[in-house]
């Protein structure tokens, strides 16, 4: 009965959370002037058979009080067979995520993490269960259930929704972004390279190529 | 006592505070003996599945479940790879903790979590068969070393605390695991044993354990002279605070 209210209670929650981001409407294509904004592309490389799919590239803002679009609405990731689905989702700063248990049979999982960018604790839920969690500091947050050693998981939560997960053949492209002042970064999830940061300059109607060779140092 | 035999002692009295001898501190000098108890989160059902093997602390590559629908859970009684170490709470200053060394083959890669100091150096030694470049890019610790010859060594000095990567070749995973501490007393442990620090200055101390995946712990102790003052310490998802979800 008590899980049957929570589960109640979590779906009104996520209800809720869909609608009152879909009040805020989709991601501007204009800066806050009215500009068009322009696309970034290219192509990451680096040495050796290293899963570029899963980099992401993102933009940040040199300038902390640049005004950003509504958040999106909340991602799902599912806990069932033991493993998250998808087992890396790319959010923004304020971004939510559902964790719901999709498992089949009663099985129960404590998702929790541990890193600097969200430390959290979602305690022991059964099937049909739901929990969510808003994201509100930039960088990867690595998931774990502390009941199944081999699930595991990661958040990556980027400062702006300007990103791109790399493509198997090194491509990522970001659109919409507003004209100005912008830093192209990288994040790896399993890191074998130095990060890159290049500042860049888009500007209106335009796209940009910027390409990143990773590289040791 | 001349400069050169305080260097040597004060290296002796460390290494023999990180061995955890058993024998009682030297005259002047305490110990420490922590406790580590591993705990699964409070409420889990420890009978609903019958096949629960060793989490080994190293990371996974591949995703597997166990036959017969069990999927493989975390054995707390025996969690490995728990670093443990002693943090002066109070200004503490130390002679250089003796190098540690390494032995790496990226044909045997070591699967384990080494404990090193900051501060500390560290001596690869190539123990395969070819020249062998290594580097990290983990955070404050990056490095890159020259390729080092079959049977030379190479070394590093640990500059930040926290989870040092050894690599060699990008496309596969780390060929070793180092974890630096902020403490010249620090070892390694597992969940059931303890931790025995000799040899210590008296004094209090911050008692902190580190673990690949679950949170760290930490506890009070005050060392008292010619004393091995004892402590526990538990490690799992409840020493953090349950987030609020909605």
């Amino acid at each position: 009965m008590k899980h049957e209210a929570m589960t109640i209670l979590g779906a009104v929650a996520g209800l809720a959370m869909v609608f009152s981001a879909a009040r805020a409407g989709p991601a501007t294509t204009q800066s806050s002037d009215g500009a068009v904004g322009g696309s970034i592309q290219g192509t990451v490389t680096a040495e050796g058979d290293v899963p570029l799919s899963e980099m992401v590239v993102f933009l940040e803002s040199p300038d902390p009080n640049r005004s950003m679009p509504p958040v999106p609405t909340a991602v799902k990731v599912s806990q069932k067979g033991a493993q998250f689905a998808p087992k890396m989702v790319v959010v923004t700063v304020g971004q939510a995520v559902e964790f719901p248990n999709d498992e089949d049979r009663p099985i129960e999982h404590n998702v929790f993490s541990n890193s600097t960018a969200k430390r959290f604790d979602l305690g022991v839920y059964g099937p049909g269960q739901s929990k969510t969690i808003v994201f509100d500091k930039p960088g990867p947050v690595v998931l774990y259930c502390s009941i199944h050693r081999e699930m595991d998981g990661v958040v990556y939560v980027s400062p702006t929704p300007y990103t791109s997960r790399v493509e198997n053949n090194g491509h990522y492209q970001i659109d919409n972004v507003p004209p100005g002042e912008w830093v192209v970064k990288t994040w790896q999830r399993r890191r074998r390279f130095a990060e890159k940061s290049i500042p860049i300059t888009v500007e209106t109607g335009q796209s940009k190529t910027v390409d990143l060779e990773l590289t040791r140092r | 006592m001349s400069f050169r035999a305080f260097l040597i002692a004060a290296a002796l009295m460390i290494a023999s505070a990180s061995l955890g001898c058993q024998s009682g501190p030297a005259p002047g000098m305490a110990a420490a003996r922590v406790n580590v108890i591993a705990k699964p989160k409070a409420g889990v059902k420890p009978t609903a599945f019958a096949h629960v093997p060793t989490y080994d602390g190293s990371p996974s590559e591949s995703v597997t479940s166990s036959g017969g629908g069990q999927y493989a859970r975390v054995d707390y009684a025996n969690l490995s790879d728990i670093i443990v170490w002693l943090e002066p709470t109070k200004p503490f200053s130390s002679s250089a903790k003796p190098a540690i060394e390494v032995d790496v083959d990226p044909k045997r890669p070591d699967q384990t979590v080494r404990p090193v100091s900051v501060g500390q150096v560290v001596t690869f030694h190539n123990r395969s068969a070819r020249p062998l470049p290594l580097y990290s890019v983990s955070d404050g610790n990056d490095f890159e070393l020259p390729p080092i010859a079959p049977g030379a060594t190479a070394s590093f000095t640990a500059r930040s605390e926290g989870l040092i990567e050894l690599l060699s070749n990008p496309a596969e995973p780390p060929i070793a695991q180092l974890y630096a501490a902020p403490s010249p007393f620090v070892t390694r442990t597992r969940s059931g044993k303890s931790a025995s620090f000799n040899n210590v200055p008296p004094g209090p101390y911050r008692v902190v354990s580190w673990h690949p995946r679950l949170p760290s712990s930490s506890t009070n102790l005050d060392l008292q002279q010619g004393k091995v003052s004892e402590s526990t310490i538990t490690v799992g998802v409840d020493a953090m605070r349950q987030a609020s979800s909605r």
